[in-house]
């Protein structure tokens, strides 16, 4: 009995690959995406939304619109990642600046997973110190979720034993860039290096430029 | 050897091996080497940030490091990030080996240390008293200094 369950098992499996290879069509190659982490031309539109700045003024999808944005999600009990992550952006916008490159259209926008600690104070105290032009939005889980679920965003709060209160949230740690248009055409993801960011960046910028163009 | 003696000469052996041990404990360790010691400067009105360094044993067993703590914070805890499906995931470590003859080294987005709970404010111009607790009961104390970004910055060119 045993065996023929083995025997159906493996006859049933390689029914399955049979039929696999039979019906998948070859896949066509991939449209002109060079470059690691460009979403092109599959980019990812983002849906409306209302979160609140660090200078508590409501911020919207049309705020989005009109610039580049490059996205990170995080929070600011978070000891290791966030940081060291706003460190790297702190590090590209140097970068940007230094090169003379799409320096003055671009954005840092810092996005709380973390709504009940996160408020426009404290996110407006924090991010100041790693620059003062980053923006920082907040708001509960139900206004976050719409962009996060679109995103690919994804964050789970992980309290510790000892003090509930001291949770930390585990999330997802990519860097995301959003066209003018309000699209997300690339993802960063983690580790992050600022020379990498800013190389991959700026050729991200020329190929949609050269696209466009 | 007769059966009824057995169990004497195994006690005799596990008190010299124990006596052993001990001794090699106390006197033959050798100091762990540490460097790379830093401390990351919290942003303003945080009350937890992370530290790294690089612990190299020269001894010929691994060494088990069960603790880390300061004066200077309440809660030191040893953490993991991993990075899984592009999610950054915080795992507490119960312990970090430190094997024989190796070295392990606490970097950002790896194994590090987590601080909280300051007893006092502390910035970049400040140094953290840290002590080592290792599960067979040795501690080596040091002291790291806490970094601000402008720091962070210069460290990253000169590399």
């Amino acid at each position: 009995m045993r065996l023929l369950i083995i025997l159906l098992s493996v006859l049933a499996l390689g029914l399955g690959f049979w039929l696999n290879h039979s019906f998948s069509k070859p896949t066509p190659p991939p449209a002109a995406a060079p470059i690691e982490g460009l979403l092109w031309p599959q980019n990812r539109p983002l849906p409306p939304f209302q979160l609140t700045d660090h200078h508590q003024q409501p911020f919207t999808l049309d705020q989005l619109k009109g610039h580049w944005s490059l996205l990170f999600f995080g929070y600011t009990h978070c000891p290791d990642v966030c940081p060291m992550t706003l460190g790297v952006l702190r590090n590209v916008k140097q970068q940007l600046t230094a090169q003379g490159q799409f320096a003055d259209d671009t954005r840092y926008i810092f996005i709380s997973v973390d709504g009940e600690r996160d408020t426009p104070a404290v996110l407006n105290r924090y991010l100041h110190y790693f620059d003062p032009a980053f923006i920082g939005l907040t708001g509960p889980d139900s206004a976050l979720q719409p962009l996060t679920q679109q995103l690919g965003i994804v964050y789970v709060k992980t309290p510790t034993e000892e003090n509930p209160q001291q949770y930390l949230v585990d999330h997802t740690a990519s860097i995301l860039l959003i066209d003018p248009e309000g699209r997300m055409i690339g993802l960063f993801s983690s580790p992050h290096a600022p020379d990498d960011i800013s190389k991959r960046y700026t050729a991200m910028r020329h190929f949609v430029a050269e696209s466009a163009g | 050897m007769t059966p009824h003696l057995t169990p004497v000469l195994l006690l005799w052996l596990l008190s010299v091996t124990a006596f052993a041990v001990a001794e090699e404990r106390n006197d033959e360790l050798h100091a762990l080497h540490l460097s790379q010691a830093w401390i990351r400067e919290a942003p303003p009105g945080m009350n937890m940030t992370a530290g790294y360094f690089k612990l190299d044993n020269p001894n010929p067993q691994d060494l088990i490091l069960k603790q880390v703590t300061s004066p200077q914070f309440a809660r030191i805890e040893l953490h993991q990030t991993v990075i899984e499906d592009g999610m950054a995931k915080m795992r507490p470590l119960t312990e970090l080996v430190i094997p024989a003859q190796a070295s392990v080294q606490l970097i950002p987005n790896g194994q590090h240390l987590m601080l909280s709970e300051p007893t006092a404010p502390f910035d970049s111009d400040s140094e953290i008293a840290l002590t080592l607790h290792f599960a067979n009961g040795y501690q080596q104390a040091f002291i790291a200094p806490v970094l601000s970004l402008s720091e962070l910055d210069r460290f990253r060119q000169e590399e």
